[in-house]
């Protein structure tokens, strides 16, 4: 250690970053990806093979009402893993760290807005992102966002499909 | 998060590099103009992407950035005389002129065509606004010059200032497209910088500290949208976009100038903050010129006859604890550039992001990331021109702006987010 410089100029070297403790600074994150629309559903299969986090991997089914007197204001919904079981939104929302909603422009998304909901409502954000391509026309584009853009803390548009492995390793999903 | 061999390759900028090759594409700011203010001043010691140059300007005005060494034994030409079309060695004589090409080697006959063999590494070397720029990359392969807004307004609508950074360029950048931290780390700064206060945006800024955020690409880059709270029914945007591969601009605040900034690493653990003020529309006033040249807004006081902060790391950056506990800053130092440079310093020179835990509102800088490596890897494969390189993609704007909540920043882009000369900075 150089002696009579100051603390900030003493640890900021690359030879005091040596010492920085290696023990584990976060917990594995318990995440949910929902797929919202048919065309997202193969992504999902690709990036389940990429995960070894055991982060689950989800496709929306249908919207559930709150309570039978309550259906108008669906909080709930209906999903599905990969090998077809059903699975209740709320429960899995219940622990999750990151929730992240995949969607293809064009398509309205409105399960955007049940599990916007959903969320919200358990003080849980979300990260939405919306898959464009070329072709898509930027009205169906700005549609599709418009029906996220309320109920995504984070909205991503990502152009081809790459971004978005990259985005869930480096959120460590 | 990023594995090591992806914090390798976005972090080296060195020859032969795959980041460094593409730094190597664009032209980049090398000097202040007022760094060579005469004919046959003194040069300037210029260290670049890991590469020791010398910056200096003839007798006709031409301006040569060379390799910093004579050819004969390898001595400094910083100690050079710059006398009568060329910079001489002061050891044996030997003189080259600003392409590199030595001119004279006294100890051989002039005949002998000896000087014709001896060429020192160059780079072009021009200037546009208030500073000058290199290009590094094969000849072959020289862009069109930058089209920076900042650069090309008229010299009484412009500052331009630079500050040693003493971390890597990505750390340093990485600041510069991470919108959240302003209500916290700035908080102190935005009623009282004379540069930025007064703006009704502040007030949304302050009472949102949780923005919610819309990433997209650019053709250049991304634009990157925080949202937050405003009136009944609307929401403040505030757009940064980022061209790459390291050029960034802040949304404006009310009539102010606009600033932003250019991250060039000088190595893998320095590197240059450039920071700009400009107005499209106006010449700055006496009193915004005095307070850029004082330090104010992005800018810094430096330690005298140098580009070094006053406030660096050997002094701990003049941290005021007083200050932080009474919030008159919210970090304890004083000035915005550096109470982003303090943290980013203290982060080491190369941080190691595999020990980062990043959040869904950091896609900015996770989008970015991704950008870079993606672009430096279609140059080492297949050649292809990276973004940011065409001047159309620096034709951007920042922008402020409130809309309805039925709208977003993306919807009116067009107008705000691009150069229309004449036309006043979308700002609230």
């Amino acid at each position: 250690m150089q002696l009579g410089l100051s603390e900030s100029a003493r640890f900021a070297t690359a030879e005091e970053a040596r010492f920085r403790i290696e023990y584990p600074n976060s917990s594995p994150r318990k995440s949910r990806v929902i797929a919202l629309d048919e065309p997202s559903l193969g992504l999902l299969h690709t990036l389940a093979d990429m995960s070894r986090s055991g982060a689950h991997f989800l496709r929306y089914v249908s919207a559930k009402g709150a309570t039978d007197s309550l259906h108008m204001l669906p909080v709930d919904a209906v999903l599905e893993d990969l090998e077809g079981r059903t699975a209740s939104l709320a429960d899995e929302i219940a622990e999750a760290d990151i929730i992240v909603m995949i969607t293809t422009a064009g398509i309205a998304a409105d399960a955007a807005e049940v599990i916007g909901n959903a969320c919200f409502v358990r003080n849980k954000l979300t990260t939405g992102l919306v898959r464009n391509a070329d072709g898509v026309s930027a009205e169906d584009l700005a549609r599709t966002l418009t029906t996220m853009r309320p109920f995504a803390a984070m909205l991503v548009i990502s152009n081809g499909d790459e971004y978005v492995g990259e985005m869930l390793s480096a959120l460590r999903v | 998060m990023l594995r090591k061999e992806q914090n390798d390759l976005l972090t080296q900028t060195g020859p032969g590099t795959p980041m460094g090759d593409m730094f190597r594409c664009y032209w980049i700011p090398a000097l202040l103009a007022e760094e060579l203010p005469d004919n046959d001043c003194a040069p300037v010691r210029v260290k670049l992407l890991s590469e020791r140059l010398l910056a200096f300007r003839d007798s006709e005005g031409r301006y040569g950035l060379i390799d910093e060494f004579c050819a004969h034994r390898g001595v400094s030409l910083w100690f050079g005389r710059n006398e009568q079309g060329g910079l001489r060695c002061p050891y044996h004589g030997w003189k080259y002129d600003h392409t590199g090409q030595c001119t004279e080697v006294p100890s051989e006959p002039k005949e002998s065509g000896y000087c014709g063999k001896i060429k020192l590494k160059s780079y072009p070397l021009i200037k546009i606004g208030d500073i000058l720029w290199t290009y590094m990359g094969p000849a072959e392969k020289q862009p069109p010059h930058p089209e920076w807004e900042f650069a090309l307004v008229p010299s009484e609508q412009t500052f331009t200032s630079k500050r040693w950074q003493e971390c890597n360029w990505l750390q340093a950048m990485e600041g510069g497209i991470d919108s959240s931290h302003v209500s916290w780390l700035h908080s102190g700064n935005l009623n009282s910088d004379p540069l930025f206060k007064g703006a009704r945006g502040n007030k949304y800024n302050m009472s949102d500290a949780r923005p919610f955020f819309e990433v997209t690409d650019s053709e250049g880059g991304l634009y990157i949208g925080a949202r937050r709270n405003a009136e009944e029914g609307h929401y403040y945007w505030r757009v940064t976009p980022w061209v790459m591969p390291s050029f960034t601009m802040v949304p404006p605040r009310g009539d102010h100038p606009v600033h932003g900034h250019f991250w060039i690493p000088i190595d893998d653990e320095n590197c240059w903050a450039w920071s700009f003020d400009y107005h499209p529309v106006r010449a700055l006033t006496t009193e915004e010129r005095g307070a850029m040249k004082a330090g104010k807004g992005i800018h810094v006081a430096y330690v005298p006859g140098t580009y070094r902060p006053l406030a660096n790391k050997d002094n701990d950056y003049l941290m005021d604890r007083e200050a932080q506990r009474k919030g008159i800053t919210y970090s304890g130092v004083e000035g915005i550039a550096m109470q982003d440079a303090s943290l980013q310093e203290s982060m080491g020179p190369i941080v190691d992001r595999s020990k980062e835990n990043l959040v869904s509102t950091d896609n900015g800088i996770i989008m970015a990331r991704h950008r870079l490596m993606k672009a430096a890897r279609a140059l080492r494969d297949k050649s292809v021109v990276p973004p940011g390189v065409d001047p159309a993609h620096h034709r951007v704007r920042s922008a402020a702006i409130v809309l309805p909540v039925d709208k977003s920043y993306v919807d009116v882009a067009e107008e705000a987010l691009t150069v229309i000369e004449g036309k006043a900075p979308t700002s609230v």
